[in-house]
């Protein structure tokens, strides 16, 4: 059947952008937002928690979701709601639901955040009549002109190697990481608006894991620079975030975990080219 | 004769009793509040069920809910039992639509007591089936309006009272604005269970609408600004204020026309007429 109308729950996300951008020369999209400011482009207002705003948004054949809240009190009760919401919605609507959820779910290390996805999974599984849920592993893409709420980890990891001569790395930096182009990440999630398949978890992540010191190695080639990287220990990083907002103190906790995402899940469906990193770091 | 009849909460508090006094004549109101004042019909607390069973004596088609509790330490629980209680009563009569004068902080990702209440109350009236329109209105302001009073009696006195930097913005809404738009729905009986933001469709910042209040009064005050911590101090003290907004005052407040104009083509004054008004 064909899918025209999509709702991007989170639409103003790094991700979020670069999937509208993605989408939009095929689907008619409606981005949402919902952020500490007002915000400048074509999104709508709507706070995900209320459900009289959510079903105000009228009918879509397929919505989107990548809101979530990564930090503060009350983020696991509140990412549940909302994804409870968001499945009431599309379910009412008969509409397909997509669900960004993470590689995260597949970390050793637990976190309120992993937990946050785990269940959402879980109560999607359980509720939605039409749904596909999307891991993906550590996703980076090209800037874009837009002030973001948040800057993303990759762009802040090369603007440091950019503008400095060394790098702080939280412990070893031996953990593994699978970084997934943004392109390859919205395609799949095209293939799920348009696929037939439904119930489906799909992980993806770039052609290989890759170690944190080597993924600085990467991307100080990319710019033909040298990195010293500085190993401190996690308590640094934890006393950082207690200082600063930039980093939730859960994720400094969790990023010692080793990251792997099945490609395989998506690889019988559908063909993607996946695009290697040291080629997709140059959108860097 | 106004045909239509409708039931009003909180008729002493600030936004019921102008409402009431813009519309009474358009509208026939059964007023109710907590607290006894000029404008009631009938004296209840809406947190005891039982006192509802007054209303069966009344004939009314539309609720108009703007009874909130703002300051005291239960605003969440208050709130949340009165309207909760009024819905369970509606489910006993038949209601034609109902109006919620929620709060654009539910448009925010401010999380405190009074905008905790809002949302949990917005999804209450969706759960309960009635026709509803939702409103939220950033910062209702008239020239009576308390604080707006509180602020040029520093001014006579030569000075006014900015929290913080006074950058943040803001998009205040003329009571008469919010009356207007609650007439039209009414009048026209369109109950397009949504929600609409309204205010200024410019915004301004917190120092620029204290230059507009002066300049409006002919005054000239100094700006003392106070840090948010002290606001937040002076609040529990005084009462006049919820302690926990003090949090709210930096981010910014712009309130979105866009669904506003498209269902009911109405546009709202700026602050900078509002305030002469």
């Amino acid at each position: 059947m064909r899918k025209d109308k999509i709702l991007i729950i989170g639409g103003n996300s790094f991700l979020g952008f670069h999937l509208s951008n993605y989408l939009s020369t095929t689907f008619h999209i409606t981005s949402t937002y919902l952020t500490r400011r007002p915000t400048q482009g074509p999104f709508v207002r709507c706070n995900l928690l209320s459900k009289p705003e959510l079903f105000g948004l009228g009918h879509f054949d397929c919505v989107i979701q990548y809101s979530s809240i990564i930090s503060g009190a009350s983020k696991l009760d509140k990412n549940l709601q909302m994804v409870a919401n968001a499945v009431e919605y599309s379910n009412k609507i008969q509409s397909r639901f997509v669900f960004v959820s993470s590689s995260q779910v597949n970390f050793s290390i637990d976190s309120t955040y992993r937990q946050s996805k785990i269940q959402s999974e879980q109560l999607i599984k359980s509720t939605s009549n039409d749904y596909i849920i999307i891991r993906p592993a550590a996703p980076y893409g090209a800037r874009l002109d837009y002030a973001f709420t948040r800057t993303q980890a990759f762009h802040v990891l090369a603007k440091f190697v950019s503008n400095s001569p060394f790098v702080p790395v939280i412990g070893s930096g031996s953990y593994l990481r699978q970084p997934v182009h943004v392109d390859n990440l919205n395609r799949l999630i095209e293939y799920s608006i348009t696929s037939d398949l439904t119930k489906k978890i799909f992980e993806i992540g770039g052609p290989r894991q890759i170690a944190f010191n080597e993924i600085i190695d990467i991307i100080s080639k990319s710019k033909s620079r040298t990195t010293m990287k500085v190993h401190l220990p996690e308590f640094v990083f934890q006393l950082g975030s207690k200082l600063t907002s930039f980093i939730d103190s859960e994720l400094v906790s969790a990023v010692k975990s080793d990251e792997k995402a099945n490609n395989q899940s998506w690889q019988e469906h559908f063909h993607i080219d996946l695009i290697p990193f040291e080629q997709g770091v140059l959108d860097l | 004769m106004p045909d239509s009849s409708v039931l009003l909460t909180g008729c002493n508090g600030y936004a019921g009793s102008r409402i009431l006094k813009i519309l009474s004549g358009k509208l026939n109101f059964v007023g109710i509040d907590v607290a006894p004042g000029s404008n009631n019909t009938e004296t209840l607390d809406l947190r005891d069920y039982d006192s509802l069973q007054t209303l069966n004596k009344y004939d009314f088609d539309y609720v108009l809910h703007t009874a909130w509790d703002q300051t005291s330490r239960n605003i969440y629980a208050n709130n949340v039992k009165a309207s909760g209680n009024l819905f369970k009563y509606l489910s006993t009569r038949e209601t034609k639509g109902f109006i919620f004068i929620s709060s654009y902080y539910v448009s925010t990702t401010v999380d405190i007591q009074y905008s905790r209440s809002k949302l949990k109350v917005e999804n209450d009236l969706f759960d309960s089936g009635i026709p509803f329109v939702i409103i939220r209105p950033d910062m209702l302001y008239s020239l009576d309006e308390p604080k707006i009073q509180e602020q040029l009696s520093y001014m006579r006195k030569h000075f006014a009272v900015s929290v913080g930097d006074g950058l943040a913005l803001r998009t205040p809404t003329h009571i008469s604005d919010l009356a207007r738009l609650i007439n039209q729905i009414l009048t026209s009986n369109t109950f397009t269970n949504k929600v609409y933001e309204i205010g200024s469709p410019i915004s301004y910042s917190q120092k620029s609408l204290l230059s507009l209040i002066a300049k409006n009064a002919g005054l000239s005050p100094f700006v003392v600004t106070i840090p948010e911590f002290l606001a937040r101090t002076l609040f529990a003290i005084t009462g006049k204020v919820d302690p926990e907004q003090a949090s709210t005052i930096k981010r910014d407040r712009v309130a979105d026309l866009t669904l506003l104009q498209a269902d009911f083509g109405f546009t709202p004054m700026n602050f900078e007429d509002g305030i002469t008004l």
